[in-house]
């Protein structure tokens, strides 16, 4: 069999067997990086040297390369909003005229008074979705909406909600959901970080949440900016080069030499080889970043689309025109983080102002996707890591929900228009068609054309799975 | 019913008075029985006429005069007391039950309705003032007949917990006392920990991996221990030594003069004081909404750094952190010591801008709970603030018995406060014998002069202003607050400034910390500090706030200490002091099996890469179990029996075979097991951020290792971070640059130098016994084009050309580049960044880097450098 059949075999037959793994089966474990051509000085001499007898000496890809879904793929890439601290559903997207009718009486838990939403809710678009009034700008892409009213999660504690949320494990370090769709189908823009996280919490697990876990550190997130500091003037920080290409190239051949004379002697060191990744990454970067995140060559109406105006909509504005421009530029999985939406008291207050800040500036993100012909293969996801009681903590706050709130896709392959799963008559429990975190992976993941069963990775002797044992697609959302 | 009456027997008692049994007798049923919500008797036994009279007589009364500041649905809750149920009256505010019920005289709210105490006046004039005697005369005879009130507010009954079960744990056993086991091989080693680790390697058929080369393992016990690589002679004396030595009994002791001199070295407390200070959340700021400095935390810093470098007893550095200012002293400087240890309970997140004093009250000692529990006893003790904790023995119950303790001390953060200086504290004034501060510069006769004069225009005009806002309400005009406001922020900004100086000029030396609150206050202090306490000015004990919300005030709970381990004395609480000396003894206790398991296992964990338990902040039940429970016990055993000192423990370890294995990978091992958690090899670990920057600044020559005193946030004074006015901008903390080590950077939170965001540095929000760890496109750009890497790059790029020319110098000059003696300088450089010679290989890149800057040969050497300093090789420990 030659390398290239192999190669073949690779994409067609078992595509999320990267060359990495091959080599790993046939050889005694070095890394990719260390038999890449990257490096001039890597001769293939030594290469097949190194290979255990028999071995079918493979020149790989970078482990960025493009793969081939498992099979026709919806969406493309994931513009995951992260609504951190875990929203209200009761008064946002799950309408709840029982809990309004019955404000003020005992709620489900032992003393809880139920709170009713202050909130007017309409029924918008052709699927009829009942929004709550906190969204005017997001009321007419409803159309576009996939609800789903049943999701559930284990603990109602921000940091194990928030990092079983992108994750699916809050116990141990395991890798993120954008570094899992990162290491199925690669990125389209080698010279970009496949994976970016903008402004994430630097607590709640903080780097977990976008992390490599096992993975090789290539598929972990790039972090641009921080949670609760304004994204305006964010960049990547020393992205202008000290050198010209042509020198920098020389020291980056130095370094190279460097990393693989250590990886050479370690010869299984994977912080060498994230390091390696990193480097060359690093220089690609260089030339093509700073472009990327520079908004100022937007026109006046795309950013006023986004509400990026100076007012209360700029900051998050500014964010998803951000992802919008990664997205367009190649990345797969683009995370964007607002805070704080732990509205234990002045919920009143606090809602009007979390909404106003988001609401104009998702629906200036569907409508300039959807314009750009990108909604369709870009699937949206909105959700916190949990929701909130439908009964009152003090007079004016809920508390933290895990047993029942909404989420909501859009593009990508969701069924626009279209609520799928409810909660109870007070927005309490997931009742009807509950869906779990590992549930929620596993239909990202399908949309993304990648069965969850078979997205693997071993590790130490044993193939794991983002959805561990569990998950089950939820077909009905899907188009 | 069994069950649950010993479910009450154990919490009734720290519990003074009695309804709260009722409570949690329904909690106990719930959890055994489910039985059905506990329904309000009040409402079915009210009679017909007592109902009339209460809503005629009682209830407008109320509404209309109470409420507004003593309701849920109020603007306030003041002093804690609620009357908008029979519940909240029952239970009463900070000053105790307001009725009891068929004594009138015996009733607090009688005393305020009859206008008999000028402190408890009710309602005030502001809200029409004394009750016209009739209506007085109504409360009295509804209290006398018993109070009947028909509002039916159930308290919330604190949810099942984990309870008991939690309490079989491993880790809330009582420490055992392993035997040594005996490894089939024997030859191994003798070294107690050894024996530990091959046994179970042993017991999964794996051998340990081959010792560490001399020049690896010198290189991973500089970092351990100081933080810093050898410089080549150190590493070169060091090799030589090994391989000259005649027996393995001479290298070991040539290893072990090493050991023992890095552990006397100065550099030994920056680092290891370092990694304590992540453990506490150090930090110069308040961070949260108003970022104030902290302008005097650094003392703490250095009191921390000099404490691992004294090696001053775990236990004695513990119960001066929790209550130094309740120690004995025998000299000025013990005691300004003793009371610079309490800043750990000072220097914690705070919202300062908080507008309730009473939340940022409870907010505050709940902070300090957390901190104290996480780091010293790796529980999280807080999680127990609105309701059992849901995986740990600790109750609601139980974390309200310690908020007494810490709502009983006072916290002197100082700083600028919130808004108009609301929430600002006070500071430790430190005796006089206390060396000033040679950092921070006298004020000049005329600077001071100046802002005395400025205070004063400006208190004269707050005058004025205040006066003019009374005149205008009486008006009825729109009020204009915001000259007011920026006026009393300023004049509030000039007056903290001008504190931290005596009437000479010369900097006042203060500190950080808490002291027990007063034991009595007369009234008139309470009048006059409680808002700023938000109502706790004494020692006192805490009410169990249900469901954690500071206007649920429900009833009072004795402060005492949870009863979590067996054979651990849980010392009564004196009712004349906070309890921080009684919990600290209590933490320290040696029976108490938590602490020193916590504490062995962090420098476990900061000297082979990972935890013998993974979770080094999590003991609980939802944390990790221990790889090796009897070697984890056998060193917390060694630690306590060897006078709690972290060097005596530290040298335990690192002169075991263990520690000095080397790194190499090894197929099978990785098979069985993956993490090393039997540690068939050393871990290869990652530099910290701090150890980054310092190994570029040793290795250049640039860096000053004397002490430097405050730090900028020290220097600069207070403010608010990012707001101008004398503040430090953000600007200048990320750029900071300094050469000195980088534990005296500035250490503000939500903003860090630039270096240390950029590799993973301490969060400081909250405990963090293991620092994260990255590997993104970030860190290779730092390294390729930052400043910082540059200049230092090219200090050893002209300590090898000299002195690099100026632009015009060089063009005239015309410099070309000289390769003869390449080799050796290039080896050179190698050693001083990688601790060893380059390769043959390596030697030829690096030239031809040098060869591509032909008309530059500071460019080239500089470019030659940074390859290696950006190199994964560079930010590992082997």
């Amino acid at each position: 069999m030659t390398s290239n059949n192999q190669n073949r075999l690779c994409k067609t037959v078992t595509p999320l067997t990267t060359r990495r793994d091959v080599l790993r089966m046939t050889s005694c474990g070095f890394g990719w990086l260390a038999f890449s051509g990257l490096f001039g000085s890597i001769a293939h001499g030594a290469l097949s040297e190194s290979l255990a007898p028999g071995a079918v000496p493979l020149i790989p890809d970078s482990p960025l390369a493009p793969k081939q879904p498992h099979f026709p793929a919806r969406a493309k890439r994931v513009i995951f909003l992260c609504m951190r601290g875990g929203p209200s559903h009761v008064d946002t997207f799950d309408y709840k005229p029982q809990l309004t009718k019955d404000s003020g009486k005992p709620g489900p838990r032992n003393g809880s008074k139920l709170l009713g939403s202050k909130w007017k809710f309409s029924q918008c678009g052709e699927g009829g979705l009942w929004i709550s009034d906190f969204f005017p700008a997001l009321q007419k892409q409803a159309g576009n909406l996939c609800l789903i009213n049943s999701m559930k999660t284990d603990l109602p504690a921000h940091p194990q909600a928030l990092v079983k949320m992108h994750t699916g494990n809050s116990q141990f370090i395991r890798p993120s959901l954008g570094a899992w769709t990162l290491y199925g189908l690669g990125t389209e823009n080698e010279n970009l970080p496949g994976f970016v996280s903008i402004a994430p919490p630097s607590g709640f697990g903080g780097s977990q949440n976008y992390g490599s876990g096992f993975l090789p550190a290539i598929y972990q997130g790039t972090r641009l900016g921080n949670d609760g500091r304004s994204i305006a003037g964010a960049e990547i920080p020393y992205i202008q080069p000290k050198l010209d290409r042509r020198d920098q190239r020389a020291e980056l051949d130095l370094l190279n030499t460097l990393n693989e004379t250590k990886l050479k002697r370690d010869r299984v060191n994977p912080d060498v080889e994230g390091a390696i990744e990193a480097s060359e990454l690093a220089f690609k970067m260089q030339t093509q970043m700073p472009g990327v995140v520079d908004i100022a060559k937007e026109s006046e109406a795309t950013k006023n689309l986004y509400g990026i105006d100076g007012s209360s909509t700029d900051n998050f504005g500014r964010k998803l025109l951000l992802a919008r421009r990664l997205a367009e530029s190649g990345v797969r999985f683009i995370e964007v983080t607002h805070g704080n939406w732990d509205h234990h008291f002045n919920l009143e207050e606090k809602m009007e102002q979390s909404c106003g800040e988001i609401d104009r500036p998702i629906a200036g993100l569907l409508a300039d996707l959807k314009q750009r012909g990108m909604l369709e293969d870009t699937l949206v996801v909105w959700t916190g890591e949990f929701g909130r009681t439908p009964y009152a903590q003090g007079n004016d706050g809920r508390d933290h929900n895990n047993k029942g709130f909404t989420l909501w896709m859009a593009g990508g392959g969701a069924k626009g228009g279209y609520a799928y799963g409810a909660s109870d008559e007070y927005g309490y429990e997931a009742v009807e068609n509950p869906v779990g975190i590992h549930d929620l992976h596993a239909t990202i993941l399908a949309m993304l054309g990648l069965d969850h069963e078979r997205l693997t990775f071993n590790y130490a002797g044993r193939d794991f799975r983002l959805t561990d044992v569990y998950g089950n697609v939820v077909q009905d959302i899907i188009s | 019913m069994a069950g649950s009456h010993e479910h009450y027997m154990k919490f009734s008692s720290p519990i003074r008075t009695a309804p709260i049994i009722a409570i949690f007798l329904f909690a106990a049923m719930g959890i055994s029985t489910h039985a059905q919500e506990p329904e309000s008797k009040d409402e079915s036994t009210i009679s017909q006429a007592d109902l009339n009279f209460f809503e005629s007589k009682i209830r407008p009364v109320l509404v209309d005069k109470c409420y507004q500041c003593h309701s849920e649905s109020g603007d306030k809750v003041a002093g804690g007391l609620l009357v908008d149920s029979r519940e909240g009256l029952l239970r009463g505010g900070n000053s105790g039950s307001a009725i009891e019920p068929g004594s009138a005289d015996d009733s607090l709210l009688m005393t305020a309705l009859e206008y008999e105490d000028d402190d408890y006046a009710m309602p005030p004039s502001n809200a029409g003032g004394k009750l016209a005697d009739e209506v007085i005369d109504d409360f009295r005879k509804w209290i006398n007949r018993g109070a009947p009130d028909p509002r039916n507010e159930t308290t919330i009954a604190p949810d099942g917990g984990a309870g008991e079960e939690a309490k079989s744990w491993w880790a809330y056993q009582p420490l055992t006392n392993p035997q040594l086991p005996k490894p089939t091989d024997s030859t191994w080693s003798s070294h107690p920990v050894d024996q530990f680790l091959l046994a179970k390697l042993e017991a999964s058929n794996l051998k340990p991996v081959d010792d560490a080369e001399p020049l690896a393992l010198i290189r991973r016990l500089y970092f351990d221990l100081t933080g810093l690589p050898p410089s080549p002679e150190e590493a070169k004396s060091f090799q030589e030594a090994w391989e000259n030595a005649a027996s393995p009994s001479q290298r070991e002791a040539a290893y072990e003069r090493v050991v023992d001199s890095l552990l006397a070295s100065p550099r030994f407390g920056e680092h290891w004081g370092r990694h304590w200070m992540d453990v506490v959340r150090f930090a110069e700021s308040s961070g949260k909404d108003l970022n104030v400095t902290y302008p005097q935390a650094w003392r703490y810093r250095d009191y921390i750094i000099d404490s691992f470098n004294q090696d001053v007893p775990f236990d004695q550095f513990i119960k001066e952190q929790l209550a130094g200012d309740l120690l004995p002293a025998d000299s000025e400087a013990e005691r300004a010591r003793n009371l610079i240890a309490t800043g750990f309970l000072a220097i914690g997140p705070k919202s300062v801008n908080e507008r309730s004093p009473r939340q940022l009250a409870v907010d505050i000692a709940d902070e300090q709970i957390d901190t104290m529990s996480q780091s010293l006893l790796g529980v999280t003790i807080s999680c127990a603030r609105c309701h059992d904790h849901k995986f740990d023995p600790v109750s609601q119950v139980d974390y309200t018995a310690m908020l007494g303790i810490f709502l009983s001390t006072e916290t002197h953060y100082g700083s600028i406060g919130g808004v108009g200086g609301r929430n600002k504290s006070s500071l430790i004034t430190l005796p006089d014998s206390v060396q000033k501060d040679k950092a921070i510069a006298k004020m000049s006769k005329r600077e001071l002069e100046q802002k005395q004069k400025q205070i004063a225009q400006l208190r004269e005009r707050r005058t004025e202003l205040q006066r003019q806002r009374i005149e205008d309400r009486r008006k009825g005009v729109q009020q204009q607050g915001n000259e007011l406001l920026r006026v009393t922020t300023q004049l509030n900004a000039l007056e903290t400034e001008l504190a931290s100086f005596d009437d000479e000029g010369n900097p006042v030396s203060m500190a950080m910390g808490v002291s027990d609150k007063p034991k009595q206050v007369s009234a008139q202090f309470r009048r006059a500090r409680g808002r700023n306490n938000g109502g706790f000015v004494s020692i006192t004990d805490s009410p169990l706030f249900t469901r954690g919300e500071v206007d649920r005030p429900g009833e009072t709970v004795r402060r005492s200490l949870p009863e979590l381990f067996e054979g651990v004395r849980t010392p009564r609480i004196p009712t004349n002091t906070s309890g921080r000396l009684q919990l600290a003894n209590w933490i320290v206790d040696d029976q108490n099996p938590l602490t020193s398991r916590v504490f062995v296992n962090r420098v476990w964990h900061w000297l082979y890469g990972t935890g013998i338990v993974t979770s080094v902040d999590n003991f609980g039940t939802t944390g990790d179990t221990p790889s090796h429970a009897e070697l984890l016990d056998y060193l917390a055993n060694h630690f306590v029996q060897h006078g709690h000192s972290t060097k005596d423990l530290i040298r335990l370890l690192v002169t075991s075979r263990s520690y000095r294995l080397s790194t190499t990978f090894d197929d099978n091992a990785f098979h069985v097991d993956p993490a090393n958690e039997l540690i068939w090899r050393h871990n290869p670990k990652r530099l910290e951020a701090e150890a980054v920057r310092d190994s570029i600044l040793h290795a250049s020559g640039d860096m000053k290792l004397e002490h430097p005193g405050a730090s900028l946030v020290g220097q600069t004074g207070d403010g608010v971070i990012g707001r101008g006015r004398g503040g430090l901008s953000e600007r200048q903390i990320v750029t900071a640059d300094d050469p000195v080590r980088t534990v005296y950077l500035p250490q503000t939170r939500d903003v860090e130098p630039e270096i240390l965001s950029v590799f993973n540095g301490p969060d400081s929000s909250a405990v963090q016994g293991a620092r994260q760890i990255t590997n993104v496109p970030g860190q290779a750009l730092f390294l390729l084009n930052s400043d910082f890497v540059e200049k230092h790059a090219e200090s050893i790029a002209e300590d090898i050309l000299g002195k690099k020319p100026s632009q015009r110098r060089m063009r005239q000059v015309k410099p070309s580049v000289n390769t003869k003696d390449f080799d050796d300088q290039f080896d050179s450089v190698c050693w001083k960044l990688l601790t060893r010679p380059a390769t043959a290989k390596e030697t030829a890149a690096a030239k031809k880097v040098l060869l591509t800057h032909r008309d530059d040969p500071w460019l080239g050497w500089t470019s030659i450098v940074r390859a290696l300093m950006a190199s994964a090789e560079f930010r590992s420990i082997e």
